[in-house]
C-alpha cells in the first residue's frame, strides 16, 4: 500500500504540474479569441482546498455555495479517512516527502520521538481564522497549495523559461524552442523579486533537516483544518492484539502520530502513509478499519495558546484594517496607496481585492505580455505577491481577458473584452520634462500610434486643435513640430501600451500609468456612466459607444 | 527595450559584448532596374482577382528561382480584424502565396514582427495566420533580439547601420506586402514604412533626429524584389491602428519600384509624395521614382 500511496502522490503531483503549465494562453487561430489551455479548471487544486474556500467565505461574509461545493470531495475524504489528503494528494506533501528523502541522515533524529504533539499549526489556524474575519487575509501566505503555486510561478517558471530559450539558441537544440513556444510566453517571463516566493518554499522544504514532514506536522494550517475535521474519521488506524508494544512504528512515524508504545494514534495527525503497517513485524496494524475511540489519542490543545492565536490574529486583523490611509475625494473615499498599484482589469475594489486574492500567481503566469507582476511594497506588507500591472514590462493587451478567466477567487472578476474600454484601472500621464515632444519639440507620436483606445489628442501651443493631417507634414519647422500630446481621461483606461512603447525616459517612461483614475469602487455600469458623462467628442476619433 | 537611446546614428541592436560587424554583403534585388517608375494596378471587388491581374500584367513571378525560399512581409502589426483595414488583407496574402507556389517557389514564409501582443492573437484576429497556414506557408513571428542581425546602411544620409530580420536576410526572394493606410505620424504608412517591421528596435527611430530620413535610408539597404500593396480597403483616419473611417478603392498595386508604388498610393488619399516626406526622400536617394508625373500606371 505504501507503493500505491506513492503512485497516488506522483499522479496528483503530475496533475498539479500539468495544470500549472496549462495555465497558459491558448489562441483560437480562426477567431483570435484566447482562453486558458487547461483540460479542466486550471485552478483545480486551489478550488478543492477547504482552507482557501472557507476563509474566503468568512472574509466575504456570504455563503458562496459554488465555492463550498468544490471543497466537498476533500471534506468527504477527510471525514472518512482523516488526513489522507496530506499523505496521498497534497502536492506540497509530495515535495516534502521527496526533499526529506534527499536530506535523510543516517542516525535517527532526536525529534522523532513517539508523539511530538505538534500543535503550533492549530494556533496558527486560529490566528488565520481571526484575520479572515477582519478581512485581512493571511491564509494565502501559509496555505500549502497557494504557496506551492506561487513559488513555482514566481520562482521557477521564469528561470525555466530562460533555460528553454537559451537552449533553443544552441545548435541542435532548436526543438527546445518548439517545445517552449507551447509552454512559455513569447519572451522569457520575468517576475520581480520572484526568488522571494521560491525562498519561502525552499525554507519549508529545508525543515526536513530537522524532522520529516516538519511543515505538515508543525505549521501547515490546512493540515490543522483537516486534522480538526478528521479527528473522528470513519476509518482509522487500529492495532490488533498481536502488538508487542515494541514502539518501532511510533519511532518511525513521520507525523509523530503514534503513541502509547504504538498502540494508539493521534487521528488528527495520521496521514495514512502505511509506513507503520508495513513496518510492523507482527503485522498487527490495520489502516482501513472502522474506528473506535479506544484506538485514538486526544488532540489536547492548550487553551492559553489557542487564545493567544486568536488574539494575535485579531490584533493583526484590526491593525491591518486600520493601516490604510484614506481621504475623501469627489469620487468617494480613495485609498492612499502607492501610485504604482495598478490592478488587473476586472479587479474588485481594493479592500475587497486584498481579501480575495490568493496570491496564487495564476494571473501573472497567464498574462501574455508578462505585464502582471507580484507586488512587493506597492500594496503594503499584507499585499505582498498580489498582482500589479507594470506597463513598462508589459502592457495590458487590448483583446485579452485571461486574468479574469483564471482567477480562482474572483479577486479579478471575469469580464468581456468589449467591457475593457470602460474598466478604468489607472490613467496615463505625460511627463513633460522627459517627453521629447514637450521637451525638445521633436516629432514623436508613438503613444498615439500604439494606443488601443484613441486616447491621445493634440493641441498646438495656443491650445487649438491639431488634426492628424496637420501633424503629418514631417520635417523640422513644420506646424506639426509644435503640436503637443494630451491624454483624454475618459478614453484612457490605463492599459499602459503607451508606456511600454514610449522611447523616452528609460525605466521611467515619458508617458506612464498611475492608479490615478482607478474607478474600481464604481460598478461596471457606474464606470460606463462616468465615461459617458466625461466623454468629449474629438474629430477623427471613435465616437462614444453605448455597450 | 534593449538598444534604446544608443546615441548618434548607429541605432538598433547595438547592445551586448558580441557585436558582430554589420553584414554589408546583402544581395541586390533580383529585379533591380526593372520597371523603374512603373506600377501595375489591379482593380476588383475581389482582392485576390485584383492581385492576379496586376501580377500578370507586371510579367508574372518568373524572377523566383525554382525551389527558392520566398519571404512575404505583410503589414500585421495590430490586433485588428480585416474589416478594420489596419492590416494587410488576408485574401491578398493567400492569393500571393498561391501565385508564388505556381511560379515554382519551394518554401514560402510569412514574416512579421508585431507591435500588439501576443503575436499569435494578432495573427489570428487579422486572419493572416489562417490565410498563411491554409495556403501552406510557414508563419514566422518573433519579438526576440537574436532573430535580427546587424546590417550596414551605406547609401543613406543619416542612418549608417541597423538590424534586419534573419529570415529576410536569408531569403532568396523578399516581397513586401504593405497596407495603404493613414498614419498619425508620417501621414501615410505604405511600403517603405512597412520595412520597420523587419528591424528590431523601432523605438529608436522615433526618438532619432528624423524619422522620415531613417525610413528612406533603411529602404536602400533591404533587397526588395517586389512590392504588392493592399489598397482594397484603406484606413483614412486614426491610423495606423484605427479604428477609423475606411474607403474601398478595391485596388492592388504591384511594382518593382518601391518608391513609385508609394508615390502612386499617396494619390488614393488625395495626397502627393511631398506630403509624405519619406517618399520624397527615398526618391532623392535614388531608390526609385517619387514624382507622380514620371510614373507610368498600367491598369490591369
Amino acid at each position: 500500500m505504501k507503493t500505491v500511496r506513492r503512485v497516488s502522490q506522483v499522479c496528483f503531483f503530475a496533475l498539479f504540474v500539468l495544470l500549472f503549465f496549462q495555465t497558459n494562453r491558448r489562441v483560437d487561430w480562426a477567431s483570435g479569441g484566447m482562453d486558458v489551455a487547461a483540460w479542466g479548471p486550471a485552478d483545480l487544486f486551489l478550488r478543492i482546498d477547504p482552507l482557501l474556500g472557507w476563509t474566503a467565505l468568512i472574509g466575504s461574509g456570504s455563503l458562496l455555495i459554488p465555492v463550498l461545493v468544490w471543497t466537498l470531495p476533500v471534506v468527504a475524504l477527510t471525514l472518512l479517512f482523516g488526513r489522507a489528503f496530506c499523505g496521498w494528494v497534497c502536492p506540497l506533501g509530495t515535495c516534502i516527502d521527496g526533499a526529506d528523502r534527499l536530506m535523510r541522515r543516517k542516525k535517527l533524529r532526536r525529534t522523532d520521538r513517539e508523539v511530538t504533539r505538534p500543535r503550533l499549526k492549530y494556533y496558527i489556524l486560529a490566528g488565520l481564522a481571526l484575520t479572515a474575519l477582519f478581512g485581512s487575509q493571511l491564509v494565502w501566505v501559509l496555505d500549502p497549495i497557494a504557496l506551492l503555486t506561487r513559488g513555482l510561478t514566481l520562482g521557477v517558471f521564469g528561470p525555466l523559461n530562460w533555460v528553454a530559450q537559451a537552449a533553443a539558441g544552441i545548435p541542435g537544440l532548436g526543438w527546445a524552442a518548439q517545445v517552449g513556444s507551447g509552454l512559455f510566453p513569447e519572451r522569457p517571463a520575468v517576475f520581480r523579486s520572484g526568488a522571494l516566493a521560491l525562498l519561502v518554499l525552499a525554507a519549508i522544504l529545508a525543515g526536513g533537516y530537522f524532522a520529516r514532514r516538519f511543515w505538515c506536522r508543525s505549521l501547515c494550517p490546512l493540515g490543522a483544518l483537516l486534522g480538526l475535521l478528521g479527528r473522528f474519521p470513519l476509518f482509522r488506524r487500529r492495532v490488533g492484539a498481536a502488538c508487542t508494544a515494541c514502539s518501532a512504528c511510533g519511532i518511525d512515524c513521520k507525523m509523530g502520530a503514534i503513541g502509547d508504545k504504538g498502540r494508539r494514534t493521534v487521528t488528527s495527525e495520521c496521514i495514512f502513509c502505511y509506513s507503520c503497517a508495513e513496518l510492523c513485524r507482527q503485522d498487527a496494524i490495520r489502516m482501513i478499519a472502522p474506528g473506535g475511540s479506544r484506538h485514538s489519542m486526544p488532540l489536547d490543545l492548550d487553551r492559553r495558546r489557542l487564545l493567544a492565536g486568536f488574539g494575535l490574529g485579531a490584533i493583526w486583523g484590526v491593525s491591518a484594517r486600520a493601516a490604510t490611509a484614506t481621504r475623501s475625494t469627489r469620487d468617494g473615499a480613495s485609498h492612499i496607496v502607492d501610485k504604482h498599484l495598478i490592478r488587473p482589469p476586472g479587479s474588485v475594489a481594493e479592500s475587497l481585492f486584498t481579501e480575495r486574492c490568493a496570491r496564487c500567481g495564476a494571473c501573472m503566469k497567464v498574462c501574455p505580455t508578462n505585464g502582471l507582476q507580484p507586488a512587493i511594497a506597492e500594496a503594503g506588507l499584507g499585499g505582498i505577491w498580489t498582482p500589479v500591472l507594470a506597463p513598462r514590462i508589459g502592457e495590458c493587451s487590448q483583446n485579452c481577458n485571461l486574468c479574469g478567466q483564471v482567477c480562482p477567487t474572483d479577486a479579478i472578476e471575469a469580464f468581456e473584452i468589449a467591457e475593457k474600454e470602460h474598466l478604468y484601472i489607472g490613467r496615463a500621464a505625460i511627463n513633460r520634462s522627459t517627453c521629447i515632444v514637450w521637451e525638445s519639440g521633436k516629432q514623436c507620436l508613438v503613444c498615439d500610434e500604439v494606443c488601443s483606445y484613441s486616447t491621445i489628442y493634440w493641441l498646438d501651443e495656443g491650445g487649438g486643435d491639431v488634426t492628424h493631417e496637420d501633424l503629418a507634414s514631417g520635417g523640422e519647422g513644420a506646424a506639426g513640430a509644435q503640436a503637443l500630446p494630451y491624454v483624454d481621461p475618459a478614453r484612457c483606461v490605463g492599459c499602459g501600451i503607451c508606456e511600454y512603447n514610449c522611447p523616452a525616459g528609460g525605466p521611467d517612461a515619458a508617458i506612464r500609468v498611475t492608479c490615478d483614475g482607478d474607478k474600481r469602487h464604481l460598478s461596471r455600469a457606474g464606470q460606463k456612466a462616468w465615461q459617458k458623462d466625461n466623454w468629449v467628442d474629438r474629430e477623427g476619433k471613435p465616437e462614444f459607444q453605448q455597450i | 527595450m534593449a538598444g534604446l537611446a544608443c546615441g548618434g546614428v548607429a541605432v538598433g541592436g547595438c547592445g551586448g559584448a558580441s557585436d558582430p560587424a554589420p553584414d554589408a554583403g546583402l544581395r541586390q534585388p533580383r529585379t533591380l532596374g526593372r520597371g523603374r517608375g512603373r506600377v501595375w494596378v489591379g482593380h476588383s471587388g475581389d482582392p485576390a482577382s485584383a492581385l492576379r491581374a496586376a501580377v500578370a500584367a507586371a510579367g508574372g513571378l518568373g524572377f523566383i528561382p525554382e525551389g527558392g525560399h520566398v519571404v512575404l512581409k505583410p503589414n500585421v502589426a495590430w490586433s485588428r480584424n480585416p474589416q478594420q483595414a489596419a492590416n494587410t488583407d488576408p485574401r491578398i496574402l493567400a492569393a500571393m502565396i498561391a501565385l508564388c507556389r505556381e511560379a515554382g517557389a519551394g518554401k514560402i514564409t510569412v514574416f512579421e514582427h508585431t507591435i500588439d501582443r501576443p503575436s499569435e492573437q494578432v495573427l489570428a484576429v487579422s486572419g493572416i495566420a489562417a490565410a498563411a497556414r491554409g495556403a501552406g506557408a510557414d508563419l514566422v513571428y518573433t519579438t526576440a533580439e537574436r532573430d535580427f542581425v546587424p546590417v550596414a546602411v551605406t547609401r543613406g544620409k543619416l542612418l549608417t547601420r541597423d538590424t534586419l530580420a534573419r529570415t529576410v536576410r536569408d531569403a532568396d526572394v523578399f516581397i513586401n506586402m504593405p497596407k495603404a493606410k493613414h498614419h498619425s505620424q508620417t501621414g501615410l504608412t505604405l511600403g517603405l514604412k512597412n520595412l520597420m517591421g523587419v528591424i528590431f528596435n523601432r523605438q529608436a527611430w522615433h526618438s532619432g533626429p528624423d524619422l522620415h530620413q531613417y525610413i528612406a535610408d533603411y529602404a536602400t539597404a533591404v533587397p526588395i524584389d517586389m512590392t504588392v500593396m493592399d489598397a482594397s480597403r484603406i484606413l483614412l483616419t486614426n491610423g495606423p491602428k484605427g479604428p477609423g473611417k475606411t474607403r474601398e478603392p478595391n485596388e492592388v498595386i504591384v511594382s518593382f519600384d518601391p518608391v513609385a508604388a508609394d508615390a502612386y498610393a499617396c494619390g488614393l488619399f488625395g495626397l502627393s509624395p511631398s506630403d509624405v516626406a519619406y517618399v520624397a526622400r527615398a526618391g532623392e536617394l535614388g531608390l526609385g521614382e517619387s514624382d507622380p508625373a514620371n510614373i507610368a500606371i498600367e491598369r490591369a
